[in-house]
């Protein structure tokens, strides 16, 4: 009986990890990929304390709370789907494996990509 | 021209970051030495796992919540006015911290929720291994964070 506890509460674990490791990739990516495309977003204009929705331009507009927000969005969605598939697909090892090394690597590549572009503007 | 927001609040705003990222740099590094104990079969310590999967997330968060709410003041008074002109190498260090606390964010959120769970040992393994990242990525915030306020902060005398 005990047994039979702890394998439910593992297995509910192991989907809980799969699928918010898949909502975690599906954050870096549409963080990176979002502001590359030029998508339009929702700008904050600090100088009048205004919103606006469009396509950012250089200036003194704000993209950073958009872009966020779509990649907050990304995860909400990421990790939603992959829990209902992980309902009929149980996660092994060998998946929440590969999901960790995907969200690690996309967020490593990420950061490293940011400082990349952000420090070769500088020189 | 309206003032940014919170610009009369920028000082104390900036001094309650400050705090609040220090405790979350605290938390987040408990967070990571107790889930790698965790893994390696330490049981008494799940109890600290739990606690701190609880407070991480909490502080980190606010801590994020408060950057951001700084960050108009930020980019009026001290971006483009000064760093922009006087030291764009900071003014990019900065971004490269805003992209990192961003990135941060899912990683310890899912830190923390899998560390509120009992679970196998490789679910324990990923815990683990994402604190350490997400704490690894909370103190290079930090830090960058100190040495961008120590060329100019928001609150500065003009």
């Amino acid at each position: 009986m005990i047994e039979n506890e702890n394998d439910s509460q593992n297995q509910r674990a192991a989907r809980l990890a799969w699928s918010t490791l898949v909502g975690a990739c599906a954050f870096a990516m549409v963080y990176v990929i979002a502001p590359a495309w030029g998508v339009p977003v929702l700008l904050y204009d600090p100088n009048h304390r205004l919103f606006h929705f469009a396509t950012p331009r250089a200036g003194p507009m704000m993209s950073y709370y958009g872009f966020l927000l779509y990649s907050v969005i990304a995860f909400l969605i990421g990790a939603a789907v992959a829990w209902l598939v992980s309902t009929r697909r149980r996660p092994n090892a060998e998946s929440l494996a590969t999901a960790i090394a995907a969200a690690l690597c996309l967020v490593l590549l990420d950061a490293t990509y940011y400082a990349w572009r952000l420090l070769s503007a500088v020189h | 021209m309206t003032p940014p927001f919170l610009q009369d609040a920028a000082r104390f705003t900036l001094i309650l970051h400050a705090v609040v990222g220090m405790a979350a740099v605290g938390a987040a590094t408990h967070l990571a030495t107790y889930s790698i104990g965790l893994w390696r079969g330490k049981e008494p310590w799940r109890w600290h796992v739990r606690l701190f999967g609880l407070i991480v997330p909490i502080l980190f968060l606010s801590q994020f919540a408060i950057g951001l709410l700084l960050y108009p003041v930020y980019r009026v008074t001290v971006r483009v006015p000064y760093l922009d002109v006087k030291a764009p190498l900071v003014s990019a260090l900065f971004d490269i911290k805003e992209h990192c606390a961003a990135l941060a964010v899912p990683l310890l959120i899912v830190a923390s929720l899998l560390a509120r769970r009992p679970a196998a040992k490789d679910v324990r393994r990923i815990g683990a291994l994402l604190a350490v990242v997400g704490a690894a990525l909370v103190w290079l915030v930090a830090l960058l964070g100190l040495y961008v306020t120590s060329y100019r902060a928001v609150g500065a005398a003009p």
